[in-house]
């Protein structure tokens, strides 16, 4: 795999898949409205090569107040609608301010869609300020560091959480800050699981 | 690089929350397939299952 770890970020050039084309969509709006964000959990395999689908794109987004939410809701609406509900007010005081997720997907569609949320705790936040860029074909991405998302995984403990795990570590293990992720493996209280699958 | 402090009890709790958001996903998207001809859900799902 041809891929380059820099000052700058993470870059990769590839063939783009559904799933990519769709993220890459939705964060040039994050991206042009300067609202901080990453992407977490199965999506970044994906994005890294494994060969897995699915349905959704877990993104976490910095808290904005109302009136910044009104701008995006607006520039989303050209393209994606909120699967939870039709209603501005309704998706920002009921889902999203009260910490539960909100959904988008193209119009008319279901599947895929983003699972927006605010982050909970400060571990989410942690991830947001941490942020790495991923240049991807040309097009800039945000993830959750990576020495975050594979501790995680393994928390998360499935056996397709500990599958991209494994995956991401394997692939990506010479260019990561081990004893930042051992730091959260021992945090997670992890390190038996680690030991155990990715060792 | 200073990381945050982890209360494994909370993470317990959203760890929970968020699999019951996604057991409501789950029911709002079979109903969803359900009132759907063949031809829409199925063009959608063949775009992201190989």
């Amino acid at each position: 795999m041809d891929i380059n770890f820099s000052e700058v970020g993470i870059e990769l050039k590839k063939e783009l898949n559904s799933l990519d084309k769709f993220i890459i969509d939705f964060t040039k709006i994050l991206n042009r409205l300067n609202i901080n964000y990453v992407l977490i959990s199965g999506y970044v395999s994906i994005l890294f090569g494994r060969n897995r689908a699915s349905e959704d794109i877990d993104v976490f987004i910095e808290k904005i107040d109302f009136k910044k939410f009104q701008l995006l809701w607006k520039e989303l609406s050209n393209k994606f609608e909120c699967i939870n509900t039709p209603d501005l007010n309704e998706a920002f005081n009921s889902y999203l301010n009260q910490n539960h997720a909100l959904r988008f997907s193209k119009k008319g569609m279901f599947i895929p869609n983003v699972e927006l949320k605010f982050p909970k705790i400060a571990l989410d936040k942690w991830g947001i300020d941490n942020k790495r860029k991923v240049i991807l074909n040309d097009n800039d991405l945000f993830i959750s560091p990576l020495e975050l998302q594979i501790p995680f995984k393994l928390y998360l403990g499935t056996e397709k959480d500990i599958e991209d795990a494994r995956f991401l570590y394997t692939l990506l293990k010479e260019n990561l800050d081990i004893p930042l992720l051992e730091e959260f493996n021992r945090k997670l209280k992890i390190e038996k699981v680690f030991n155990r699958y990715l060792r | 690089m200073k990381t945050p402090d982890i209360d494994l009890k909370e993470l317990k709790k959203i760890k929970e929350e968020n699999f019951k958001e996604r057991l409501e996903f789950l029911d709002k998207y079979a109903k969803w397939l359900k009132r759907s001809p063949n031809k829409r859900w199925s063009s959608q799902q063949k775009k992201i299952v190989f």
